[in-house]
């Protein structure tokens, strides 16, 4: 598929109406078989391919018709059988292109990077033009659009890192970026890998930055439900502008205008053209085959071997055909592959990232080939210049450096000695090394001459295989998964804790226990074990990682400090922990506001800073750790702290706080969850309203969580939310409510007391108080609540004191406390919802129990007042 | 498809032949279509739930699951008498919605399973039983006994259960 320069590129306005009028001037004269006619049909075939937006089967119809006129001019084929045929198959275009004429309006043609090579037979014959496959195959789509949510929160990460200069950072955009507009051009978005393209020309020649990256981002996040639709194929001026700032913008349709400079012509030998496409193609697979293998085993021979050859034939077939891109682009690659041939240089995963974007740039540039004639010309891959040039950098990278200087867990001596080097020469080079010699141990042993570059490198190789079994998640997405709908997984966890039931039931069988010998006992421990194991795997089956949760925020911090013109530095630990699936995904929101919070209240300007006294970035830390089976998230900042005056302040103006009590710290703190009470003197869009904190905490309790704060002026804020691990499991106080036996949840308890008849107040319309700190709390007597049967024998209550739903204090009256214990919650089935009620649990004896609902109870307490 | 089959057996009246459990409730013979039972359990320890209807007895555990159970004789507002050893619970699977849920449902007495074909079932008369006939698919005519023929699904709708218990909160 060849890109000239033609005069329609400059006339973007209806390239297919053009099209159209010269296949309609050209079918007149095609049932004579007139020469002019074929021509004509030719030159409009080629500019179809040219056609940015036009679907890929479309290009591939032309494509075939093309070649079919080929051969009819050159006499291959009758004209007699094959006139007809033609006929048809331009009728069909014709229709095809009056369809796209009427689906969108004629606009720019992006320079298109030459697709993926699709042979013919995939996109199945003549009939693909067929509005049925003008759509394309949802499936895969929508599996596309399912892993890019995923893909593009590592894409984010990653344009931040690069932003900070760490090179894997840019590599992953880099490669991203090219995986992408590959997957574009594979579910047939020419416009969409179109504007990939442009992005990645644009970035390789430092036209954007991360702002316009981050765009992209957001662009393609808001896009990829639409994808399927019309309007979701193409890709518009606005699009654009908004990636590339106003002035890029501009430069880069002048530089379609200017084609030409970057346009190559060919002036070999088409006739050997064909061979090579077909031959080049074979060894770019080679080459990437075997450097995927080089990425694991730097040193094995046979793929290194493979590598060299291969580049060594391209540039030798280049050569002849006078392709000096490809020509010296294999160069640049083979040298680099010679020395690693030759042990002169290990191979490191720069090096194979470079030489796998050189594989995908042979790619490129022999697809452009395709088709091409003598004197026509393609379109040599913009970042072409730069990857030499890389290639270069990476041929005379200070060999095996980055690997031994970064504190390897097995030092390098230790490895060579288990490779058969003599021990003594290793001290040697040791003593070397520590006399003030800067070189890695490696190489002055190789100029030693005590050891063969091959052991070295073997070691190395096995250096790099410990430090990845030792990092196994440095690798982003390595990780090999199934994908389980959660309902199924939902069931079988069930299924296993039913079985943790029962079998606790027959282990608390009085008749099994009565007459149990040793035997017996020990094969139940080992079920037993077994079964713990079990429930212990199936828990984790709904447990994933934070880290996607925490990387959102540092897009946040960014953006945000940037409005608010403060310098701030977020970091984090502890992506990896593992959270319910469920609580993840709830936990993102008030996580939000709790960051927004940090940096817009918590972080003070530079200015402020550095008249406190402190570095004028700051920084807020995001920390994730399990303790004592419960689940920590904390954001700490180093801003001011809050402020517990004005706090206590506010909290007494709006009536929530008493001004002659004494509140501990934390109490005082906790007031910022007081719906409408905020301390920011402003209201910004950021945050100030009040309603922020509140709901921050209704979130967390909903997942039965807990927020606690910690602060010291002038030092920073730390907010730290305590999660169970799973929500299927809670802790629960056992109480006896008449001769009813009812579980309570431990965390919505705040304390427990005896109840004293005495101390009891009515107050009319509220019913009985009693007085608790200082307060007067309303009492419920479950026993009533519930209509549950009174105890025969008299005896002293309990008062649970606890929290409704909007923060008041309430005391549920019980019987007694019977136990503490952990149940596993169970929905009522087909009992639906029960008021006061929100589940129930399985007791070791095999019976039910239910779980009380704080708020409920209260509600319904209330109804009947 | 045992779904698919209810509903092909509750939907026309010649389909209401087949095989039906049978069951005392105080004097009276009743039948459940064979499809609709999944289990027969013993009685066991029912946990009642606050605020819900008389009729419903309460929650129990079946293997792991808790399925709400009914006593049926309350339910067609006979007199309530205690549990003898005979008390059984027959579990049913209803259909709810779009899927099926399982309740449980307390009798006095199970009978035996009968074959029931179409010309001795007949519709139910208008009159005579303190029972609503909404919930009867017909009347079976075996021998000399008469066997009311229900259909748990209009019985045991759990939107039944929701309103009623609305109700008694009030």
């Amino acid at each position: 598929m060849a890109l000239r320069p033609i005069s329609q590129m400059n006339n973007p306005l209806n390239p297919i109406e053009k099209i159209l009028a010269d296949l309609h001037q050209a079918q007149e004269g095609l049932p004579g078989g007139d020469q002019l006619a074929l021509a004509g049909l030719l030159a409009a075939f080629d500019e179809v391919c040219q056609v940015g937006h036009a679907p890929q089967a479309m290009k591939t119809l032309a494509r075939r018709l093309s070649s079919s006129v080929f051969a009819l001019v050159r006499g291959e084929t009758q004209s007699a059988a094959e006139l007809p045929k033609l006929c048809q198959g331009v009728e069909k275009l014709v229709k095809a292109l009056e369809q796209l004429v009427g689906q969108s309006a004629p606009q720019m043609p992006l320079p298109m990077p030459p697709e993926p090579a699709m042979p013919a037979s995939m996109k199945g014959p003549a009939s693909a033009v067929d509005q049925a496959e003008l759509i394309q195959d949802l499936e895969l789509l929508k599996r596309f659009v399912e892993r890019q949510s995923q893909d593009l929160e590592g894409f984010e990460v990653a344009v931040l890192e690069r932003e900070k200069g760490v090179p894997e950072g840019s590599e992953i955009v880099n490669r991203y970026l090219h995986t992408l507009k590959g997957e574009f051009g594979v579910l047939d978005l020419p416009q969409w890998s179109g504007l990939i393209h442009e992005v990645e020309t644009a970035l390789a020649q430092r036209q954007i930055g991360t702002e316009g990256l981050l765009r992209l981002k957001d662009l393609l996040e808001e896009k990829a439900g639409v994808l399927h639709t019309a309007a979701g194929r193409e890709v518009d001026e606005s699009m654009l502008a908004k990636i590339f700032s106003a002035t890029i913008a501009s430069e880069s349709q002048a530089g379609q205008a200017a084609e030409p400079t970057g346009v190559s012509t060919f002036t070999g030998d088409t006739s050997f053209l064909v061979d090579f496409i077909a031959e080049g193609g074979d060894h770019i697979r080679n080459i990437e085959k075997s450097l995927l293998r080089l990425e694991t085993a730097p040193t094995d021979e046979e793929s290194l071997n493979v590598v060299f050859r291969s580049c060594h034939t391209l540039k030798g077939l280049a050569g002849f055909l006078e392709l000096k891109e490809i020509q010296e682009l294999a160069h640049a690659a083979e040298s680099l592959m010679d020395r690693a041939r030759n042990h002169k240089i290990i191979l490191q995963p720069q090096h194979v990232d470079v030489l796998l974007e050189t594989t995908d740039a042979f790619r490129v540039l022999v697809d452009g080939l395709e088709g091409i004639q003598e004197g026509g010309s393609y379109l040599p891959p913009a970042n072409l210049p730069v990857l030499i040039e890389r290639l270069r950098e990476a041929d005379s990278l200070p060999p095996m450096e980055a690997i031994l200087h970064d504190q390897p867990a097995r030092r390098m001596g230790e490895l060579l000695v288990d490779q058969g080097v003599d021990p003594a020469a290793v001290e040697r080079a040791l003593s070397v090394q520590r006399s003030g010699d800067s070189r890695p141990l490696g190489e002055i042993l190789l100029d030693q001459g005590d050891v063969e570059a091959r052991k070295v490198g073997q070691a190395l190789g096995q250096q790099v295989q410990n430090k990845r079994a030792q990092a196994p998640q440095a690798a982003m997405g390595v990780e090999e998964s199934v994908r389980v709908p959660v309902q199924r997984l939902d069931l079988l966890i069930d299924a296993i804790g039913e079985a943790v039931i029962a079998q606790s039931m027959v282990w608390a069988d009085p008749r099994l226990m009565a007459n149990l010998d040793l035997a017996v006992e020990k094969k139940i421990a080992q079920a037993s074990l077994m079964m713990r194991q079990i429930q212990e795997l199936s828990m984790s089956l709904r447990m994933v990682g934070i880290r996607s949760t925490f990387q959102k925020m540092s897009r946040l911090v960014r953006d945000l400090a940037r409005k608010l013109e403060k310098q701030i530095d977020l970091s984090m630990e502890g992506e990896d922990t593992e959270l319910d699936k469920t609580v993840v995904e709830n936990i993102g929101d008030p996580l939000i506001h709790m960051v927004r919070n940090s940096v817009d209240h918590g972080v003070e300007t530079p200015a402020e800073r550095v008249a406190a006294g402190k570095h004028s970035h700051g920084t807020v830390h995001l920390r994730a750790f399990h303790k004592a089976g419960s689940v920590y998230i904390e954001i700490e900042d180093n801003g001011k702290g809050l402020d517990r005056e004005a706090i206590l302040r506010k909290a007494i103006a709006a009536g929530k706080a008493r001004a002659d009590q004494n509140y501990t710290d934390s109490e005082v703190y906790q007031m910022v969850f007081l719906p409408g009470l905020s301390t920011a003197k402003a209201v910004t869009d950021v945050s100030g309203r009040g309603v922020g904190m509140d709901v921050v905490k209704r979130n967390i309790e909903a997942l039965r969580g807990t927020v606690e704060i910690r602060s010291e002026k002038g030092k920073g804020t730390c907010f730290s939310i305590r999660l169970p691990l799973t929500l299927a499991i809670i802790q629960g106080m056992v109480i006896q409510v008449g001769s009813e036996k009812y579980i309570i949840p431990t965390l919505s308890i705040l304390s427990t007391q005896l109840l004293d008849e005495a101390c009891v107040k009515t107050v009319i319309g509220k019913g009985e108080m009693i007085h608790y700190h200082g307060e007067l709390v309303r009492l419920l007597r479950l026993c009533e609540v519930f209509g549950a049967r009174p105890l025969e024998e008299s005896n002293q209550g309990v008062v649970l004191v606890v929290e409704d739903s909007v923060g008041h204090k309430v005391g549920l009256v019980a019987d007694r406390i019977l136990e503490q214990q952990q149940v596993v919650i169970k929905n009522l089935g087909a009992m639906g919802h029960v008021p006061g009620v929100s589940g129930g649990a399985i007791m070791s004896d095999g019976s039910v129990s239910l779980i009380l609902d704080v708020g409920g109870v209260v509600k319904l307490a209330s109804g009947d007042l | 498809m045992a779904e698919a089959m209810n509903k092909e057996v509750s939907q026309t009246g010649a389909s209401r032949a087949g095989k039906y459990l049978t069951f005392k409730l105080a004097e009276e013979e009743f039948g459940l279509e064979i499809l609709k039972v999944q289990e027969i359990i013993q009685l066991q320890a029912i946990t009642r739930v606050p605020r819900t209807p008389e009729y419903v007895r309460g929650v129990i555990n079946l293997r792991g699951k808790v399925i709400p159970v009914v006593d049926l004789r309350l339910k067609f507002g006979m007199n309530h008498t205690t549990d003898t050893e005979r008390t059984c619970i027959v579990v049913v699977q209803i259909r709810h919605g779009d899927g099926i849920v399982v309740t449980g449902t307390i009798i006095d007495e199970v009978r035996e399973v009968l074959d029931i074909p179409a010309a001795s079932i007949e519709d139910t008369p208008s009159f005579g039983t303190s029972i609503d006939t909404e919930f009867i698919l017909g009347m079976g005519k075996i021998g000399q006994s008469v066997k009311i023929l229900l259909d748990i699904d209009k019985v045991l709708s759990s939107q039944d259960l929701t309103s009623l218990k609305t109700a008694a909160g009030a």
